[in-house]
């Protein structure tokens, strides 16, 4: 009886599993890949970021899609060109948007003037090399095979013409979106990112034109990570553009050739992932893996302005070889959701004292030094002071409103017997008054020689319309024989 | 992994073959368009027949391709010392023409030899009588540039090995009555029917 | 006598290349001397892994330079079939000769052109060599000549950076037969200034049998190549090989041409 309990238990929990994913994930649908298509139409491509408009075909029709290769020099990075292999002129390669059930004539060209033969595998396709065999074309060459869209999702293409690494790294891949049966919901935006990387001859930054190094590629060391095929393509002045309130869809791909990205939107969370850009969607997710030669569709509501940054979260790429990508959201706060700074004050832990920059404290010689001219002051002081002053003070020396005080024609310093030798050797803290602006910060004793607190010194007091004159270190010296 | 392989084949060649035309046409940089409407010596300028090349049959008669103009031909290459894939091409052959009617009595067999060596005359003679061929079976001798020249026009990769033999890519074709190929299909132990349709439309 | 069919004499793989060669070379004549280097026999090992791993190549003469657009115009003033309005299209896709001007016959530049000649198929290539007594090297031959180091530049990674700065560039087409490098056998531009067909651009090569004929060669396009290519990491090869593979013999391309071979007697 316990036993038979037990069982219907475990049946119970069956039953509510099963049914608890029934109802969050949409069912498969399955085309008849025997039915008839009705029509033709020609697809219409685009460029990344762009997207082609939502089908709005109410039944399956002929998709006729015509690519061409077009291998040619573009930007990589500022100053740096790079031999791209392209499906359409552009890397990524031309978003191609098909409905499931449609059947897809291909037609790919490769341009006369190419060096080489050039096919494509389209992860669409159900059929051998995904169309890579009956694609292969010599330059000057065209070539035609169908298929039909059987499954949904978000898929990758790319060349796989031997060395098929060497073709990817190039540049060529692009995705192909086989919307489900009944379209995807209605959002305000669809964007187009996608993720490669590229080994060049030089490293990251180094000018000129770049060959690609297949050394590195086979190490997987590359020297660039960039969305949408060169460093800043959709970025700044090329960033995304969206209202705040709206939702946007990110149709997001990764070329490889070699590396997983960790996607990632700074300062976003997604509302919804499909997963590997198939029909499992996932909710509520920081970083969602895509990897080489895969995808993901994510979707979310910008609900505060401000820069979006689409990252590879394996950070120093994005930071260091230019895997990066923004969407600049614009229009009014709503603090209910992010405040944005309120307060900034002064933490002090309890006991704690002033702490000087570095705890070396055998400057203190009394080694008389030979004086500096004053040109020799003022060289020396420029780089001092850019290397220990600059970061709060700034290089204008006009400091930071309400933080960090000015230094350009500073009462509160000419005021100073000491010219300010005590505030560098000692430090600095609680409320003072500059120009008639209060400030209430912590400025650390910097642990400086006498000859290099003169030379600071006499910067300061010469370049930012001081009341001049020459510090020396031999001032410096009875400054702290006098403590 | 062998069927799925020959499918594979089967595949390509249907699509290079019964599309390429229509893609050449279609061309984005074709210069010179409508070339192939033109003809040339009362024949289209995509004939096989172009080839003016003198062959040899079993009987030891001297032949031209160009002597097959006016009906269909089921075209192949083979060697007569093939041990596996040639029989069962030439098997194939048989299987459709056990499915000829009175309507095909002008379809003639053309089977060229890699074997320029071996395969003479006197021997595919003989190699006609074991395999039981019919009349309208016709079986070629010619030299190694002759066959170099055909198997370039129909696409067919050969090379000889060191013990004589060809490897040798297994397909068959059919050209109408002009010489030009409409048809080709890959692969060994193929079904008969494709090839039936395909000379079908041509009588 | 000394060698007889182009199978299966053996003597010339085992017997001192360049000493039969020179012996051979009297017979040939002086003009073949002038514009093809003698190859001496020897053996590679093939990019595509086939039988054996080592592939023999009997000596054999291969033209010093590509065939150039002069050379090509003398021969189709000879062989009036070969123009560009005579052509049929088996033999010759529509790109055939069209870098040429409308009024090549008259055209003082293209007589004196020395740029190879591109946009020609591999009939044309056939007939061109057989014209001058010559014929189209196998792609062993190819291959094997290839090889040779530049007389210049005997490190051994010169021929992947000369490749591999080909291949990453936008070409300037108009560069002279002569103008990249010469190698140690005298022969020029094998490499970074055209494509150029092989006799047997589309062989089988890879197999024992013709069973196994469905393996190649478009294995090289897709995840089988790692597994086929003696060097995985010899990249150039693969373009090299999957150029070859994206051929038929009829095609043109503008930057595929040829250059003659011919057998020793």
């Amino acid at each position: 009886m316990k036993t038979k309990n037990f069982f219907y238990i475990i049946i119970l929990l069956l039953a509510v599993s099963g049914y608890s994913c029934t109802e969050q994930q949409p069912e498969r649908t399955i085309v008849d890949a025997e039915q008839e298509v009705k029509g033709h139409v020609r697809a219409v491509l685009t460029d990344a970021p762009q997207v082609p408009p939502r089908i709005t075909n109410k039944s399956n029709t002929k998709v006729i899609v015509e690519l061409e290769v077009i291998e040619k020099q573009m930007r990589l990075a500022d100053g740096v060109e790079y031999t791209f292999w392209t499906f359409g002129g552009q890397v990524p390669g031309k978003f191609i948007r098909v409905r499931q059930g449609d059947l897809v004539e291909f037609h790919l060209h490769n341009h006369p003037d190419n060096m080489l033969p050039h096919n494509i595998d389209l992860h669409a396709v159900t059929g051998p090399g995904g169309g890579a065999e009956a694609s292969l074309i010599a330059p000057g060459k065209s070539a035609q095979f169908s298929f039909r869209a059987l499954n949904q999702g978000l898929y990758v293409y790319h060349c796989a013409t031997a060395p098929v690494g060497m073709h990817i790294a190039n540049g060529m891949y692009g995705l192909i979106l086989v919307e489900p049966l009944e379209g995807l919901p209605p959002v305000d935006h669809e964007f187009y990112v996608m993720q490669g990387e590229f080994y060049t001859s030089g490293s990251y930054g180094e000018k000129g034109h770049q060959d690609f190094d297949m050394q590195k590629a086979i190490d997987e060391h590359p020297d660039y990570v960039v969305m949408n095929g060169a460093v800043g393509a959709s970025s700044g002045e090329n960033a995304m553009m969206v209202q705040v309130g709206e939702t946007v869809r990110l149709f997001m791909g990764n070329g490889g050739p070699n590396l997983v990205s960790s996607f990632h939107a700074i300062g976003e969370i997604f509302d919804k992932v499909y997963v590997e850009g198939g029909s499992l969607i996932n909710h509520d997710v920081q970083t969602t893996l895509i990897p080489a030669g895969g995808s993901a569709i994510v979707e979310f509501k910008c609900e505060v302005p401000g820069t979006l940054h689409l990252v590879d979260h394996s950070i120093f790429r994005a930071f260091n070889k230019g895997a990066l990508a923004q969407i600049k959201v614009v229009g009014d706060e709503n603090h209910n959701v992010y405040t944005g700074k309120e307060k900034e004050e002064v933490y002090l832990p309890e006991g704690s004292a002033i702490q000087t920059i570095s705890q070396n404290k055998t400057q203190k010689s009394t080694k008389p030094i030979a004086e500096k001219s004053f040109e020799e002051r003022m060289e020396a002081g420029e780089s001092l002071y850019k290397q220990n002053c600059m970061a709060c003070h700034m290089d204008h020396g006009n400091g930071i409103a309400g933080t960090f005080p000015p230094l350009v024609n500073s009462d509160f310093l000419q005021a100073r017997d000491d010219k300010g030798i005590g505030i560098i050797l000692n430090g600095l803290q609680g409320e003072i008054t500059v120009k008639g602006t209060n400030y209430n910060n912590i400025m650390p004793a910097v642990s400086l020689s006498d000859d290099q607190v003169a030379s600071i010194l006499t910067y300061i007091h010469n370049k930012f319309e001081n009341d001049g004159g020459l510090v020396k270190a031999a001032d410096v010296d009875s400054w702290r024989k006098q403590q | 992994m062998k069927s799925i392989t020959f499918l594979l084949f089967a595949l390509i060649l249907s699509f290079s073959a019964c599309k390429e035309q229509a893609a050449e046409k279609n061309s984005c940089c074709s210069t010179k368009p409508a070339m192939a409407q033109k003809t040339s010596g009362g024949m289209p300028e995509t004939s096989l027949y172009q080839l003016n090349q003198q062959w040899k049959n079993q009987n030891g008669e001297p032949v031209q391709l160009s002597d097959f103009k006016g009906s269909p031909v089921v075209m192949t290459m083979i060697f007569t010392h093939c041990e596996y894939a040639c029989p069962m091409m030439v098997n194939d052959l048989k299987m459709v023409e056990d499915q000829f009617t009175e309507k095909h009595q002008n379809v003639k067999f053309v089977l060229i030899s890699f074997d320029h060596e071996r395969d003479t005359p006197d021997r595919l003679l003989e190699y006609a009588k074991t395999q039981q061929l019919g009349e309208n079976w016709v079986l070629l001798h010619g030299h190694a540039g002759k066959v170099k020249e055909l198997a370039m026009v129909l696409d067919i990769s050969y090379e000889q090995l060191e013990n004589g033999a060809f490897a040798h890519a297994n397909k068959k074709f059919v050209l109408n009555a002009q010489g030009e190929l409409v048809f080709s299909q890959e692969g060994l132990q193929t079904k008969a029917e494709p090839v039936l349709k395909a000379l079908n439309k041509l009588l | 006598m000394l060698i007889a069919g182009e199978n299966n004499n053996k003597m010339i793989r085992y017997l001192g290349s360049w000493i039969l060669a020179g012996l051979i070379l009297s017979g040939v004549g002086l003009s073949a001397q002038e514009d093809m280097s003698l190859i001496p026999a020897g053996s590679y090992t093939p990019f595509i892994k086939g039988i054996t791993e080592e592939v023999e190549v009997e000596g054999f003469l291969l033209d010093k330079y590509a065939v150039t657009n002069a050379d090509f115009l003398e021969f189709v003033k000879a062989n009036p079939d070969w123009s560009p309005e005579n052509v049929k299209s088996l033999f010759a896709d529509s790109g055939y000769l069209t870098h040429w001007p409308v009024n090549y016959l008259n055209d003082k530049d293209l007589e004196s052109n020395m740029e190879p000649v591109v946009n020609v198929s591999w009939f044309a290539a056939n007939a061109y060599c057989k014209w001058k007594g010559k014929r189209l090297p196998t792609l062993h031959e190819w291959e094997y000549a290839a090889l040779a180091l530049p007389k210049n530049d005997s490190d051994s990674a010169a021929l992947t950076r000369i490749n591999s700065d080909w291949y990453s560039r936008k070409t300037a087409v108009h560069a002279k037969v002569g103008s990249t490098y010469e190698n140690q056998y005298g022969v020029w531009d094998m490499y970074g200034l055209v494509w150029e067909w092989v006799d047997n651009f589309n062989t089988v090569i890879s197999n024992e049998d013709s069973r196994n004929n469905e393996d190649a060669p478009q294995g090289l396009f897709c995840g089988s190549a790692s597994l086929n290519a003696s060097d995985a990491s010899d990249y150039v090869a693969f373009i090299r090989f999957a150029y070859r593979g994206s051929l038929k013999a009829n095609y043109t391309t503008r930057k595929m041409g040829f250059r003659c071979a011919k057998t020793i007697k």
